[in-house]
C-alpha cells in the first residue's frame, strides 16, 4: 500500500483524514497526529496515536478515503476493473475518485464491493426501517402467499380436499397479482 | 430579493432548551428510480426531472405556503443568503445547471431539488424539537412517496448518490451553542461521547482552531441497518446530556468568577455596540459571548431573538443585500458594524 505523507510536514506518514470547513469551503487533508494537534488543540485528546483506533474519527463524507484500511482493498478486489454501469457509465475507479455513484443501478452492478464498503461505514449491509408502500405491500403479499402454501400442504396432508382446492384458487389469484406487480 | 428580515429558523421565537439548542433539523435524502444521480444528468434531463419532482411536490400538497425557487435564475448573493439562513446547503447554492428548492417559511420546511441527490427534504425547528420535526418529516416523505417513484433496493434500502446516506437517507441533527464547554476546554468530551454512540460532532470552523460562534452540530452517521426511530433515539439520548454538561459548566463559571464572566460578556456587547469595523469571525465571537450573557441574566435589555438573528443578518450576503450592492471586505466590515450598532443600540433596549 502506498503511504501518504502528511500534507503539513511532508515527513511523517499521514494517518488522519481531516475535513476542514473554512468559511463554508471544504478542504480534505491528510495529516499526521502531531500536525493535527498543531492545527487544532481541540482535537488533541481524541486523536488516536495507533492506526488501529482510527476508525473512530473517519470522515463521513469520504467513504473511500481511509487508505489505512484494508477493507477498501478488499472492496476494490471485488470490483472488476472493466465493469461499467450500462446506465450511467461509471466504473469502480470513477466512484472511488468522486466518492459518488452515478445512478441507482450502480447498487446492483457493484453490489459486492459496495456491501463491503457499506459494512465498513455503517456496520451493516442490509436496510432496516421504512420501505415505500408498494414494496411493503409486495412483501406482505409474499408473506401471505407463504402462509397459504403452508396451509395448503397441511390440508393436503390431512386429506381436506375441499379446503385444499379453495386454498389453491386463492394462491393462484395472489400469484397473478404478484407477477403483475413485478412487471409493473 | 429575499427579505433580509425573514430570518429562517434562527430568527424564530426560541424553541425548547434554547439556552443551548439553536435548532433541530431532520433531513431525508431520496432519489427517483429511472434517473441517474444529479451529477450525471444532462441539461435536458435536469429540466424534465425538475418538472417531474415539482409536479410531485404540488400533488403531495406539502406545507402551507410553499414557494419554489429556481436557483439557476437566482443572483449569487440571494442564493448565498438562503445558505446563511440555513435553508439550503452551499453545495446546492454553488452548484450549476437547473436546480432549486421549495421553502415553506410557515412550516420551516425545505425541499432541495437536484442537490447531491434528486430530493433532500429538510424539516427545521427552533431549539431542540426532535420528535415534532421527525414526525413532520416522515409524514411529508410518505406523501411524496405516493407521488414519486423512489429508488429503493431490497438489500440497501433507499438509494443515494453517496453510500454514506444509503438505507434510511436520514440525518438527524441538532445545532448546539456551547460557549461554556469551549471556554473550559471540555468540547473533546462531547466528541468522545458522540463517537461512542455512532454520532458525530462538527464545529463551524472559522480561522484557526475555534469553532465559529461556539456552534457545534451533533448528528448521526449511520443510515444503514438501523431503523429511523433508532437513529432518532440515539440523538434524543445524547443531546440532553450535552445540554446538561453545558449548563453545568455555565453554573460553575458563574460561581467561580462571576465578575470575570460579567466583564467579558459586557465587553463583547460594548464592541458590538460601538465598533466601526467588525470582521465576520470577530462578530460571531462577540455575539456568542453576548448570547451567553443574555442566557445567564448577566446582560439585560437585549433580547435573545435579536442576538440569534444577528448571527444570520451579519453574514456577508445579508449585508450586501441590505446595502443593495456587492461590497469589498472593508466596506462589509463597516456595514456589519453599523448594522450591529443599530440593532443593539443601548437606548433601544
Amino acid at each position: 500500500m502506498t503511504q501518504v505523507l502528511c500534507q503539513d510536514c511532508g515527513k511523517t506518514p499521514a494517518t488522519v483524514h481531516l475535513t476542514e470547513v473554512v468559511n463554508g469551503e471544504q478542504r480534505r487533508l491528510w495529516l499526521c497526529p502531531p500536525c493535527v494537534e498543531a492545527r487544532s488543540p481541540l482535537f488533541a485528546p481524541i486523536i488516536p496515536h495507533t492506526p488501529t483506533e482510527y476508525g473512530q474519527i473517519k470522515d463521513p463524507g469520504s467513504p473511500t478515503a481511509d487508505a489505512a484500511d484494508d477493507s477498501d482493498a478488499s472492496a476494490a478486489k471485488l470490483a472488476k476493473v472493466d465493469t461499467v454501469c450500462p446506465s450511467c457509465g461509471i466504473t469502480w475507479a470513477e466512484f472511488q475518485e468522486h466518492e459518488r455513484l452515478g445512478c441507482p443501478r450502480d447498487y446492483d452492478i457493484f453490489e459486492a464491493p459496495l456491501a463491503v464498503l457499506l459494512r465498513k461505514m455503517h456496520g451493516a449491509d442490509t436496510h432496516s426501517g421504512r420501505q415505500p408502500a408498494a414494496v411493503r405491500e409486495r412483501s406482505l403479499l409474499r408473506e401471505r402467499l407463504e402462509a397459504l402454501r403452508r396451509e395448503l400442504d397441511d390440508a393436503v396432508r390431512d386429506e381436506h380436499y375441499e379446503t385444499a382446492a379453495r386454498l389453491r384458487d386463492r394462491i393462484r389469484d395472489l400469484e397473478r397479482v404478484d407477477s403483475e406487480e413485478s412487471r409493473a | 430579493m429575499p427579505d433580509p428580515s425573514a430570518e429562517g429558523v434562527w430568527g424564530r421565537t426560541p424553541g425548547p432548551e434554547s439556552d443551548v439548542a439553536m435548532s433541530t433539523r431532520i433531513r431525508i435524502a431520496r432519489n427517483l428510480t429511472g434517473y441517474r444521480f444529479p451529477r450525471k444528468l444532462s441539461a435536458a434531463e435536469r429540466d424534465s426531472l425538475t418538472n417531474r419532482i415539482r409536479e410531485g411536490l404540488d400533488l403531495a400538497q406539502i406545507g402551507t405556503q410553499p414557494v419554489y425557487h429556481d436557483l439557476a435564475d437566482m443572483p449569487p448573493l440571494e442564493r448565498m443568503a438562503f445558505t446563511e439562513k440555513h435553508i439550503i446547503s452551499r453545495e446546492l447554492a454553488n452548484g450549476s445547471g437547473r436546480r432549486g428548492f421549495l421553502w415553506d417559511e410557515d412550516r420551516l420546511l425545505s425541499v432541495m431539488v437536484l442537490e447531491e441527490d434528486h430530493i433532500r427534504l429538510q424539516v427545521l425547528r427552533a431549539g431542540l424539537d426532535l420528535d415534532d420535526a421527525f414526525e413532520d418529516a416522515m409524514n411529508i416523505d410518505g406523501r411524496l412517496e405516493r407521488q414519486l417513484p423512489y429508488a429503493f433496493h431490497q438489500r440497501f434500502g433507499y438509494l443515494t448518490a453517496c453510500p454514506t446516506n444509503a438505507g434510511t437517507g436520514l440525518r438527524v441533527s441538532v445545532m448546539l451553542h456551547l460557549p461554556g464547554l469551549v471556554q473550559s476546554g471540555q468540547v473533546p468530551k462531547v466528541f468522545v461521547a458522540a463517537a461512542k454512540t455512532g454520532l458525530t460532532v462538527r464545529g463551524i470552523h472559522g480561522e484557526g482552531t475555534k469553532s465559529l460562534g461556539d456552534f457545534f452540530q451533533v448528528s448521526n452517521q449511520r443510515t444503514l441497518g438501523q431503523p429511523e426511530t433508532a437513529t432518532l433515539a440515539s440523538v434524543v439520548r445524547l443531546v440532553p446530556k450535552i445540554i446538561a454538561w453545558e449548563r453545568g459548566v455555565r453554573t460553575v463559571l458563574m460561581e467561580t468568577d462571576r465578575m470575570a464572566l460579567t466583564d467579558r460578556v459586557w465587553r463583547s456587547l460594548g464592541i458590538l455596540r460601538y465598533a466601526r469595523r467588525l470582521g465576520s469571525s470577530e462578530a460571531m465571537e462577540h455575539l456568542s459571548a453576548v448570547r451567553l450573557g443574555v442566557q445567564l441574566g448577566l446582560i439585560t435589555g437585549v433580547g435573545l431573538p435579536d442576538v440569534n438573528s444577528l448571527f444570520v443578518l451579519l453574514q456577508p450576503a445579508h449585508l450586501q443585500i441590505l446595502k443593495g450592492r456587492p461590497l469589498e471586505t472593508v466596506e462589509r466590515d463597516e456595514a456589519r458594524a453599523a448594522f450591529a450598532r443599530e440593532r443593539l443600540k443601548a437606548e433601544n433596549n
